[in-house]
């Protein structure tokens, strides 16, 4: 057997195993290791998952956010205003949060800033609302609760939901109008386009 | 990615065990050990920014816990990466595997270990 080098032990063997991706299971033969059940990647081998995983057309994982009931309602208030699910009007948020806020210079402040004032603003009993999301914003969502240390990926939609919600209905000072006018043209666009 | 060959010269050609990881990297001869159950599927976002760091940068060759096949020593580092706003600070564990594969490690470490 060969040295694994995660647990430094001569565990290594080559065969079948079973990667874990969302709610489904990929199987292959890769290298793993028999003490500390970890397996090795290639980057051929993560272009064979990202294939196989994209051919779903069902959703890939559930995921089940928290909100307080004001936010609920609020979320609900704007799905209906951009005719969308909530589930989809979540996943907009989602999308629009990971890929373009994230980008603004001072995102670790606003994040901050933005999130306590949602929870000042919306209070009431916690519920769960369940969202099915597909592999490629399920990779997105992963990393991001990877870099900023979430515990779980339904961590990531809550505080998206939340950071856009109260950008859309609140005056932020730190955003830019024009921030906030192209997170209102990304939800109508997609409301469009659904 | 290079031919087998081209890859060895530009392995056999290193200054030094630092720069072999980045050459295996930058040819894709290398693989990430992740959980099965909860893999990093984006791996290359925390491998890739390792070919940005400097040839020198600094690193510690721990002498293997086992013997067997391939290099006798694990090369480790820390260094930092910004991901969605957040700079994210990790710790490298690499090990050079006798059919030239670079296996490697990747952990997330804590707010106030120093990188």
């Amino acid at each position: 057997m060969e040295f694994c080098v995660a647990c430094e032990t001569d565990s290594v063997v080559f065969g079948k195993t079973k990667i874990k991706v969302g709610r489904e299971t990929f199987k292959t033969e890769a290298e793993h290791c028999r003490k500390c059940k970890k397996v090795a990647i290639s980057p051929k081998l993560q272009k064979e998952i990202d294939e196989w995983a994209l051919q779903f057309t069902k959703s890939i994982v559930e995921l089940q956010p928290y909100f307080t009931e004001g936010m609920a309602d609020k979320i609900e208030f704007f799905s209906n205003k951009y005719n969308l699910s909530k589930s989809e009007f979540m996943k907009v948020c989602t999308t629009f949060y990971i890929l373009e806020m994230t980008k603004i210079k001072n995102f670790k402040s606003l994040r901050t800033e933005v999130l306590a004032e949602a929870k000042k603003k919306y209070k009431g009993e916690r519920k769960k609302i369940c969202v099915p999301i597909k592999y490629q914003l399920f990779k997105r969502i992963d990393l991001y609760a990877r870099a900023w240390a979430l515990e779980y990926e339904s961590n990531v939609m809550e505080e998206a939901a939340q950071f856009c919600v109260t950008v859309l209905d609140s005056h932020v000072t730190k955003i830019e109008e024009s921030k906030k006018q192209e997170l209102v043209h990304f939800v109508e666009n997609h409301a469009m386009a659904s | 990615m290079s031919s087998d060959d081209d890859f060895k010269k530009k392995y056999l050609l290193a200054k030094n065990h630092f720069e072999k990881v980045q050459i295996c990297i930058r040819e894709q001869r290398y693989k990430i050990w992740v959980r099965a159950d909860k893999p990093n599927l984006s791996g290359n976002e925390f491998v890739n920014p390792i070919l940005n760091l400097p040839v020198t940068y600094p690193c510690t060759y721990l002498k293997r816990k086992s013997g067997g096949a391939g290099a006798k020593f694990v090369i480790e580092f820390k260094y930092s990466v910004t991901i969605y706003g957040a700079v994210t600070k990790l710790y490298f564990k690499g090990f050079f595997a006798e059919d030239w594969t670079l296996k490697l490690e990747i952990q997330s470490l804590r707010d106030n270990e120093e990188v």
